[in-house]
């Protein structure tokens, strides 16, 4: 079950009143069993059978706190708990999504080694999800390890906090620390942002299934299945056409988690601000997929050392937890060079921002931070090639076709450059859109509301494609 | 990657609040109110939409008697007209 279907329209429909009949009954626990079942129901339309792996999850990270809880007052045992539960966590994560690509690998290497012994090769199949609930899971371990946490929490509490259905599959990756608080008591019908919630599923569903869907359909998928058969300019429109649809098709998917959660009376992390108008791939970094960036500095990059060792050591760290966000997306050599290219870019940026004439600049003038921009965006392009191709030799292929010359493009319609344009048009709104949009909302009498979201979702409906493919998180 | 010191003590608001600043939380029933009218609407114009997701349900009795209601309801829609204005405005794409 994906958002933007009517089965999952239906399935809110249900989901919603039933969950806010329960806390006007003050019946806090059987709304939190509502959502519970509610989030299992949705995961079991990929595979029932799975949700018990999701389930398994859920008991070994509750076990794994409440085994941190009862060693409070020995700090050794607690280390030792927490370090067994994250390996124990990485260990299933690690099984499901790369035991195919490991053993492929490791054969390749015995067949070239002449050896004859190879490793069996069994068909996993990838739960869907997996890599959001695994690492949230850790999240609340950690957090409790760390005292971000106070106490460890019940059962009910943890199984809502990592199967609740919004973020189960695709993120926002939400933070223990900052989600457990939140069902201490039963969400306030009083206040619940409506405007922020409406208005983030509407543009959410506008632009996965507008913009992402006709840019994955007409141009990305025809171009990076065969580059060497269009011309050079049909494969740079692909390339930015790309990279317009992975930020509106992941974005979407934020954006309408956080709305139907905000709905429901839960708050969530923002997990895009404007990634393409960022001057510095650190800045990108700090716009792009946020709850993951900052998932990741936070569990690895300051576990690792972060800059506290000094530069060498500080260049390894960010390489390293590049390289392993790379290999977090998947099984594969175009994920790790893409986790290197974006490691390495951020060392070297580093490295130039630490002398002393840099730091201490003024603001930087218009046409540098446009260069910036225009720099840092095309490098992010230039990755996103090893992100989306088949292959390593693929992208190469991409790549090659760029600088070759070429014919006139075929591809490329008015229609589909004006969904790159606007793509990346809406980069450079301004910062407090949403606070405006919001003003404007309040001044609109609700029933008005309601029928302009009834016209938004006819003209969604109108213009989308007929068939919404799954989100591209949804592999991951 | 930036860095950020450590932090020692919950904090319950972590990344939320940058979303929800400046915005005015409304209730509830807002939502129902918008919910039953977008859908309405949505149900009302796009019965076509309806009456095909109907069909495509796995085949029983009860998803049968569902689809017959929706197929009958797309009818009465087209009739009335704003189920017809709808599906040429689609195919004219």
């Amino acid at each position: 079950m994906v958002f933007p279907t009517l089965s999952f329209l239906i399935f809110y429909c249900v989901v919603w009143p039933s969950s806010w009949l329960a806390v006007a009954a003050h019946r806090h626990t059987l709304h939190k069993l509502i959502i519970i079942a509610a989030s299992y129901f949705f995961y079991s339309f990929w595979s029932w059978r799975l949700a018990f792996l999701l389930f398994a999850s859920v008991v070994l990270n509750w076990g794994t706190g409440r085994l941190i809880g009862a060693s409070a007052g020995s700090p050794r045992l607690a280390r030792l708990v927490v370090s067994l539960g994250v390996a124990i966590n990485l260990l299933i994560l690690g099984f499901f999504k790369y035991y195919g690509w490991f053993s492929e690998e490791m054969n390749a290497l015995l067949r070239l080694a002449g050896l004859a012994r190879e490793i069996p090769l069994i068909e996993v199949l990838l739960p869907v999800g997996i890599s959001f609930f695994t690492f949230q899971g850790i999240s609340y371990i950690v957090d409790l390890y760390r005292g971000d946490l106070d106490r460890p929490r019940g059962l009910l509490d943890v199984m809502f906090f990592i199967s609740f259905f919004p973020h189960l599959v695709a993120g926002p990756i939400v933070r223990a620390a900052s989600f457990l608080p939140q069902l201490e008591r039963p969400p306030r019908p009083g206040r619940v942002f409506v405007g922020l919630g409406v208005m983030l599923i509407l543009w959410g569903l506008f632009k996965k299934a507008v913009v992402a869907h006709w840019l994955a359909v007409d141009l990305v998928d025809k171009v990076f299945f065969d580059p060497a058969a269009h011309s050079r300019l049909d494969v740079a429109a692909a390339v930015y056409g790309y990279a317009v649809q992975i930020y509106c098709d992941f974005s979407a998917y934020s954006d309408i988690a956080i709305g139907i959660a905000a709905l429901l009376g839960y708050r969530f992390q923002r997990n895009f601000n404007q990634p393409y108008r960022a001057e510095t791939l650190a800045d990108f970094w700090r716009r792009w997929h946020m709850s993951l960036s900052s998932w990741l500095r936070d569990y690895l990059y300051v576990p690792l050392g972060g800059n506290r060792g000094g530069p060498i050591k500080t260049y390894r760290n960010l390489l390293l937890t590049m390289i392993l966000g790379g290999i977090w997306h998947g099984a594969a050599w175009k994920f790790v060079i893409w986790g290197a290219l974006h490691g390495g870019y951020l060392a070297v940026e580093r490295m130039l921002s630490s002398r002393p004439a840099a730091t201490h600049a003024p603001a930087r003038p218009f046409w540098r931070r446009a260069l910036g921009i225009l720099v840092v965006f095309h490098f992010v392009c230039l990755c996103w090639i090893f992100f989306r191709a088949e292959s390593v030799p693929r992208a190469v292929e991409m790549i090659r076709t760029l600088v070759l010359p070429g014919d006139t493009p075929q591809l490329v319609t008015p229609w589909l450059a004006s969904l790159i344009a606007l793509g990346l048009a809406v980069q450079f709104t301004p910062p407090d859109l949403l606070e405006r949009l919001d003003r404007i909302y309040q001044r609109i009498p609700v029933v008005i509301v309601g029928l302009l979201a009834g016209l938004v979702l006819l003209v969604v409906e109108a213009i989308g494609g007929d068939e919404t493919a799954a989100f591209i998180y949804f592999q991951f | 990657m930036p860095d950020t010191p450590h932090k020692t003590q919950a904090d319950p608001m972590i990344g939320t609040e940058e979303l929800e600043r400046g915005l005015r939380a409304g209730s509830a029933w807002q939502v129902a109110v918008i919910g039953i009218i977008a859908i309405t609407m949505l149900f009302t114009v796009n019965s076509g939409g309806l009456a095909r997701w109907t069909q495509s349900l796995p085949s029983n009795a009860a998803t049968a008697w569902l689809a017959e209601r929706a197929a009958d309801w797309h009818t009465l829609m087209l009739r009335l007209g704003p189920a017809a204005t709808y599906e040429r405005l689609r195919r004219r794409d």
